[in-house]
């Protein structure tokens, strides 16, 4: 054995392509690590590239992509020797089955290790060139790649290496040895779609082949401190995942090796048959008949081409490749459709729109698979089966042989799509389809999907023509999509030239194809007649006889008349299209590539912050506008009066007004004259010198018109603020002075762009903090009146009653007057709305109107939600205070957003979120409609009567309350396992986001525009807090505090009032306030043994051995211990298969808890199955899985 | 038929596959013969449109065929000397597939054809199997098969026979011999026996040139009288290679039979009657003229 070992290292070794394997390997891993242009995995967040497990993720991804260089030398091993015919010499030789089989894969494995180790060894040394910018490193630290190396890339090695080995053993076939890649692919895509999806997290951890979905379960709730810092170990899921799939590798090697047959059977086989035949033949009497003579003319180019495609047509799908790629996509398709989006834990309704999009992205790598694998195939097929010199000594035209080829392709990839669309039609029925529509799933996939595979498959024939060297070819197909990636991230992103590119259409119910059609069809047409043109060229130098070099080709280009007819054709219209394109992009619509729009981003802050931020301007105090939509032509027109109102003690000279940088109509007219003195138009940006400036107390009236009524459509992403149906137009309205929050917030592009770590929120304490409020700077309360004219048959809305509906030159008008003052922050919605109405009456007899305006076919949860405002409106009222208006409406809009978002009266609610969702299915009793509502609702509170000042922790006075105040009406109607499970995604949310925190964590009372703290903390301390005082004791005090800061003026409000408040008025919970609010504090319980008897009573006694320890947290998340001492319940539950899920409560004591080793006792008359340490998470930690214990 | 005036091929790495190379092939049986490497599957290929010579013509009932590939495409029978199949299409299929495309439209005319031509390959029981399960005979009858579709006015077969067992040898030939009463038939081969068994015309090539043609006849007559044979002793071989120029040898007998040529008999030899074979030996051997 050790002698194969050897010869199969110096067989391997000498080879170049072993060496070329090591550089291509070093080369993209230096790359990822010494250059901006390679990016694997995010990275460039505050996980440095050569932290432990960023690097570890970053090298697993390249080596899986490099999968193809383990099947090259590993697969091939005992492959080649029966493609070389050596099999039969090496069978007599007298070596044992063993030492041959082994001795393979040995050696060939250990040459895949030395060629593998290029990739540390890359990443090494790129991080340590010159020119690497050290902060966006972690510091250097060899563990790190011995660790990711041992763990991960050998491990896969082995397994991927027995794959390709075993299977290329018993196939003898280069062919199943890539389509094991493919399926190898497969699992790690579905293990990805598991791990997702929450209750499968940790199968889908064991289920990751490549080891780094354990990876992330075990690190998943690390935080960025340790991520950068902590090394990743062999133990843990990652431990188990590993075991898992070493076992299968061996089981896999020990089976292909029992299968393996050590004798050359085909031989055998060949001889046989062979002898029959001769037999038969001899037998049969030579007949001397003449051949008939037929006409035979040439064909012409239609008839030659049609024959071609039909049997090139038929040669790929009753292939066996065509099949199994086929069933692996279906595979993943099946996975994806099935699993397709859950939306806060409830599953979405099988709506047609989600299938299409599904299926198709899902199946989108199967087809790019497909077309670089088959057009390389067909261009090769007559060489590949060495019939082409039969084929080209044929009179039929080359051009006639290249576009047949190309039809073919094209019929295969439309015989796949109608594939992709019947799985998905019966996985949708299966699921229980609401809305089978099938014209959405063939304009999708006939209209979209396939004219851009048509202009893929035209360029890689042409790629494979032109280059003749078929793995050459391969090669710069597949190197064109990494660059054409790469120049649009450095800034070159017009689809004009990105090869074959078309703009992306997301779909929408309300709103079908939307503004996305139009610069899909012109770039469909402008590619489309591009590859025309690339196919017409190819079939003029299709490579005929022997004669293959690309000059001599050239020189005898030959075309047709009609084909060149056609190539003139397809200039012209490659040309004319051009220039549509380049007039609706860049001269209707301006064209910024995507490292300008940051290049603006970062301009705004560089000139106008050191001036203008927090400096005195003008209020608004008064707001009528009158919006004209045009929907079906994607325009609008905003014509208004602002009164502007000089609320500070200085006099103002100078105003900066912005607005939306894509406006093509702007006009401003003060009523006192002004002068611009700068116009930055780039940013939308102006300052107006005053005539006389405006003294203290002054007031300045503007009358405006801002419109966009461009049409046509722009480069990059479509403007979806005005459409056909479905308009959601938010601020159409100039605003004053500088708003911070258009500031580029991550800190790797602030570097870039010479900018120094944004800005932090003022502490409540910084002066002048309290002077302005986080919405809606420079405005406190406004009186607001708007009119909105839309399509006849569309409603209009805006926040405030409507006073009056009329016909206007065809158009149907509202005008909407709101009669007590709000924040500066309102929204234009229309569509073709039906209406759900309803009446909720106060305890004191006021009656609020309630409406969900929705579209027609998604009236599936439109009841929950009119129950969620009503539910909403009942608990704030009986715990806060009244609620401000007359009325509240629900506004559905389009998929091309995912939030609810509350405007004064007024809540647009994505079609996506809540009117799509399945609930009834949901076992749990998660009602995600009504619990989203109910938060909206809770916002016309917390947001909407009080809003905090411009500081941090301000964030936390309406999202968590709002938020705490939807879960506690969401919890009636829930099981203590339910409503823990809802916490428990809380709590993950809190884990996860504090793990990759980029500016640092804050405590709940100082967060900054941090999600996971305003809401998921957020709502996890306040409902501990109603649990340890009583909710109506805590509500009593969040009444005292919205009463005393409702609608109020500077100073405003801050998070940390509301603590102090919250001090004063609960004592006793002073340090359990400042834990929660003010430190960062995590609690954690570990159950470390539970055993369950009966005694002779019959009361079942339950011992539970547990430690408890808690620690402080910096933002970076470096822990310091503290005593812990408190209150803590233990449950006992009926059964519990997760952390989220705990089954039936069947007792729960409260126990007092302090830091180090405890015994406790629990008495239950039935026989629990679990204990759970705080079932309802009023301590805050990281370890939740260690508070559950099975009995 | 076919007119062929000096052309010459060079390949880029220098070899000289032809070097002006003229025939003249009739209708009728025209063989090639030749070692390997002298060039006919270039000249084959050069007939057959698939490479241009760098110089020379190829008239094709004098129209210019390297001008005008087309000419020589529709009325040729072309069947290289390895080729193979789409492995997934039946033979029945595939010789439709390939009649289409030499242009017999009609479906009726071409579903006759097809059956006669795999009656008359024997393929017709196996005409539903795909191509991929043909072993290496029947391969090459349905290639045969396909290079006899459209009633071709040259058909060009390099070294057909290689794999056919005698009674697929002899039904093809016969078939060639039957085509070959109004086609120019060019067979390269090796294989002297069927040349001198069905050509009327050959031509000898050795490094790229041609060294011999005519009828078989004239080729044979060029050589009478120049070769002498006799059995030695294997110690002899030594002295006789030194001093005469051998042809060939072989064992008869398990005794060494050596063929010389001079031009007059050497002592202890006697005068050889010549075959093709003979022939073939002495203008491809080592230092022929």
């Amino acid at each position: 054995m050790k002698a194969i070992i050897l010869f199969e290292l110096r067989f391997r070794l000498r080879q170049i392509s072993t060496w070329m394997f090591v550089l291509i390997l070093a080369i993209m891993s230096f790359c990822v690590v010494a250059t901006d242009f390679v990016q694997v995995g995010g990275g460039d967040g505050p996980i440095k590239a050569t932290s432990p497990g960023m690097a570890a993720m970053i090298l697993t991804i390249i080596a899986a992509l490099g999968s193809i260089i383990s099947a090259a030398l590993v697969g091939t091993a005992i492959q080649r020797d029966f493609e070389t015919g050596t099999h039969d010499i090496l069978f007599a030789t007298g070596m044992r089955k063993q030492d041959y089989y082994f001795g393979r894969y040995i050696g060939s494995l250990l040459v895949s290790f030395l060629v593998f180790m290029a990739l540390p060894l890359g990443m090494m040394i790129g991080s340590v060139m010159p020119w690497v910018d050290p902060n966006v490193l972690a510091p250097f630290d060899i563990r790190t790649y011995l660790n990711l190396y041992s763990a991960l890339l050998v491990p896969n090695l082995i397994l991927t290496g027995a794959l390709f080995f075993v299977f290329g053993a018993a196939s003898r076939s280069v062919m199943a040895i890539y389509i094991m890649g493919v399926c190898l692919f497969v699992g790690y895509a579905a293990s990805q779609t598991l791990i997702q999806s929450m209750d499968n997290r940790y199968i889908g951890a064991l289920l990751d082949p490549f080891g780094l979905a354990a990876m992330r379960y075990d690190a998943r709730y690390w935080t960025v401190f340790e991520k950068n810092t902590r090394q990743i170990t062999l133990a843990g899921s990652l431990l188990i995942n590993r075991a898992i799939w070493m076992a299968g590798a061996a089981v896999l090697l020990a089976g292909g090796f029992r299968t393996f047959q050590f004798k050359s059977s085909r031989a055998g086989q060949a001889s046989k048959s062979s002898k029959g035949k001769a037999k038969r033949a001899a037998n049969t009497p030579i007949i001397e008949t003449s051949l008939p003579v037929y006409q035979t003319t040439p064909l012409s180019f239609i008839g030659a081409m049609t024959s071609i495609a039909r049997a090139t047509y038929s040669d790929i799908v009753k292939g066996v490749t065509y099949k199994i790629i086929m069933v692996a996509g279906l595979m993943l398709l099946t996975i994806n459709v099935w699993n397709a989006n859950k939306t806060f834990d409830n599953a979405v309704l099988p709506v047609t729109r989600i299938m299409v999009e599904t299926g198709f992205n899902s199946f989108m790598l199967f087809y790019v698979i497909l077309i670089t694998f088959y057009a390389g195939e067909l261009v090769w097929r007559e060489r590949g089966v060495r019939c082409d010199q039969i084929m080209d000594a044929l009179p039929t035209r080359s051009s006639a042989v290249a576009v047949g080829k190309f039809v073919a392709l094209a019929l295969m990839l439309v015989t796949t799509t109608l594939v992709v669309i019947a799985g998905c039609l019966v996985l949708q029925i299966l699921k229980g389809s609401p809305d089978t529509n099938l014209a959405l799933y063939f304009t999708y996939g006939f209209g979209i999907s396939l004219p851009q595979l048509f202009i893929l498959a035209a360029e890689a024939i042409f790629i494979h023509t032109i280059i003749n060297q078929k793995f050459m070819a391969h090669g710069i197909f597949l190197i064109g999509f990494v660059l054409q990636g790469a120049i649009a991230g450095i800034g070159f992103d017009h689809g004009l030239y990105q090869l074959g590119s078309i703009p992306q259409v997301p779909l929408s119910d309300m709103n079908g194809f939307g503004p996305f059609l139009l610069p899909a069809r012109w770039f469909t047409l402008y590619w489309g007649s591009f590859s025309a043109l690339l196919l017409l060229v190819s079939s003029g130098i299709w490579v005929r006889g022997k004669d293959t070099s690309i000059k001599q080709r050239f020189l005898r280009i030959d075309l047709p008349l009609a084909p060149r007819i056609g190539a003139g054709l397809a200039l012209l219209s490659f040309i004319g299209s051009g220039v549509v394109i380049f007039y609706n992009t860049n001269v209707l619509h301006r064209y910024q590539s995507s490292k300008d729009a940051v290049r603006n981003q970062a301009n705004y802050e560089k000139w106008f912050r050191a001036d203008w931020y927090k400096k005195p301007q003008p209020k608004v105090v008064d707001v009528d506008i009158d919006v004209t939509l045009m929907p079906k032509e994607g325009k609008y027109i905003s014509k208004g009066k602002l009164v502007l109102e000089n609320t500070h003690d200085v006099a103002i000279s100078e105003v900066m007004v912005t607005h939306d940088d894509g406006l093509n109509e702007v006009v401003l007219t003060p009523d006192s004259p002004w002068t611009e003195t700068r116009y930055e138009r780039n940013l939308g940006v102006h300052v107006f010198r005053l005539g006389k400036p405006l003294p203290a107390g002054g007031k300045l009236t503007v009358n405006f018109t801002l419109g966009d009524t461009r049409g046509g459509f722009s480069n990059g992403q479509q403007n979806t603020q005005v459409v056909e149906n479905g308009s959601f137009l938010t601020m159409p309205v100039p605003m004053i002075g500088y708003n911070a929050d258009g500031e580029i917030s991550d800190d790797a592009e602030r570097r870039r762009q010479d900018l120094k770590p944004k800005e932090q929120m003022p502490q409540p304490t910084a002066a002048g903090a309290r002077d302005r409020s986080y919405l809606a700077a420079e405005s406190d309360w406004v009186k607001f009146a708007c009119t909105v004219r839309t399509d006849a048959d569309q409603i209009g809305v805006a926040p405030g009653y409507l006073e009056k509906e009329w016909d206007e030159n065809g158009r149907r008008c509202f005008r909407y007057v709101m009669d007590t003052p709000i924040r500066y922050f309102f929204t234009v919605v229309s569509a073709r709305y039906t209406k759900l109405e309803d009446t909720w009456t106060a305890p004191d007899g006021r009656k609020v109107a309630l409406q969900v305006l929705y579209h027609a076919p998604h009236k599936w949860n439109i009841e929950r939600m009119m129950a969620g405002m009503k539910a909403s409106l009942a608990y704030c009222e009986a715990n806060y205070t009244p609620y401000q208006y007359r009325q509240l409406r629900i506004l559905e809009f389009p998929a091309y957003a995912t939030f609810a978002q509350a405007f004064p009266n007024t809540v647009p609610y994505s079609e996506a979120i809540g009117f799509i969702l399945n609930v009834d299915k949901d076992r749990r009793g998660m009602d995600t409609p009504y619990y989203v509502t109910a938060h909206e609702t809770a916002h016309q509170w917390w947001a909407h009567q009080v809003i905090g000042a411009d500081a941090a922790g301000s964030e936390m006075l309406s999202e968590a309350l709002a938020d705490y105040t939807a879960g506690r009406i969401l919890s009636k109607k829930l099981p203590v396992a339910g409503e823990r499970r809802y916490l428990m995604q809380s709590v993950e949310r809190y884990l996860r986001g504090r793990s990759s925190d980029r500016i640092g964590e804050n405590p709940l009372a100082l967060c900054q525009h941090q999600q996971y703290i305003h809401y998921s903390k957020g709502t996890l301390i306040f409902t501990a807090l109603s649990r340890r005082v009583g909710e109506e004791k805590l509500n009593s005090v969040l009444a005292e505090f919205a009463r005393k800061n409702a609608l109020q003026k500077p100073p405003y409000c801050t998070g940390s009032d509301l603590v102090n408040l919250l001090k004063q008025r609960l004592p006793e919970q002073r340090q359990w306030i400042e834990d929660a609010f003010e430190k960062i504090t995590l609690t954690d319980f570990k159950i470390t043994d539970a055993a369950v008897k009966q005694d002779s009573d019959g009361i079942w006694e339950t011992t539970v051995k547990l430690e408890s320890r808690a620690n402080y947290s910096d933002a970076k998340g470096q822990e310091t211990e503290k005593a812990f001492s408190g209150d803590v319940k233990i449950a006992l539950t009926s059964a519990s298969d997760k952390t989220e899920y705990i089954g039936d409560v069947i007792a729960m004591s409260t126990h007092k808890l302090s830091s180090g080793k405890q015994t406790l006792t629990l008495r239950s008359k039935t026989k629990p199955d679990a204990v759970v340490v705080d079932p309802l998470i009023e301590w805050l930690g990281r370890s939740m899985d260690d508070r559950v214990k099975t009995l | 038929m076919i007119e062929i005036s000096n052309i010459s091929k060079t390949y880029p790495n220098g070899v000289h596959a032809l070097d002006n190379v003229s025939l003249s092939i009739p209708v009728g049986l025209y063989g090639l013969l030749g070692p390997n490497g002298a060039g006919k599957s270039s000249l084959m290929r050069t007939i057959a449109t698939l490479q241009e010579p760098d110089s020379g013509s190829v008239l094709l009932n004098g129209v210019d065929v390297i001008r005008q590939k087309d000419a020589m495409r529709a009325t040729l029978g072309y069947l290289p000397q390895e080729f193979g199949f789409y492995p997934t299409l039946s033979g029945e299929a595939t010789l439709d597939h390939f009649a289409e495309l030499k242009g017999i439209k009609n479906s009726k005319e071409r579903k006759d054809l097809t059956e006669t031509l795999l009656r008359q390959v024997n393929l017709w029981d196996a005409r539903k199997k795909a191509v991929g399960g043909y072993s290496g005979g029947m391969k090459q009858r349905l290639g045969i098969a396909i290079a006899l579709v459209g009633n071709p006015g040259v058909i060009i077969v390099d070294e057909p026979t290689a794999g056919l067992d005698p009674t697929e040898r002899n039904r093809f030939l016969n078939l060639l011999a039957e085509a070959g009463e109004r086609a120019a038939v060019i067979l390269s081969t090796h294989i002297v026996e069927d040349v001198q068994e069905l050509c009327e015309r050959v031509a000898i090539i050795a490094k790229g040139r041609v060294v011999a043609h005519g009828t078989p006849e004239t080729v044979i007559a060029d050589v009478s009288g120049k070769l002498f044979r006799r059995t030695v002793a294997k110690h002899e071989l030594d002295e006789i290679e030194k001093t005469l120029q051998v042809v060939s040898k072989r064992l008869v007998a398990g005794k060494p039979v050596v063929t010389v040529t001079a031009d007059e008999c050497p002592a202890g030899f006697d005068a050889v009657k010549p075959g093709l074979e003979d022939a073939y030996f002495l203008f491809t051997a080592d230092g022929a003229k």
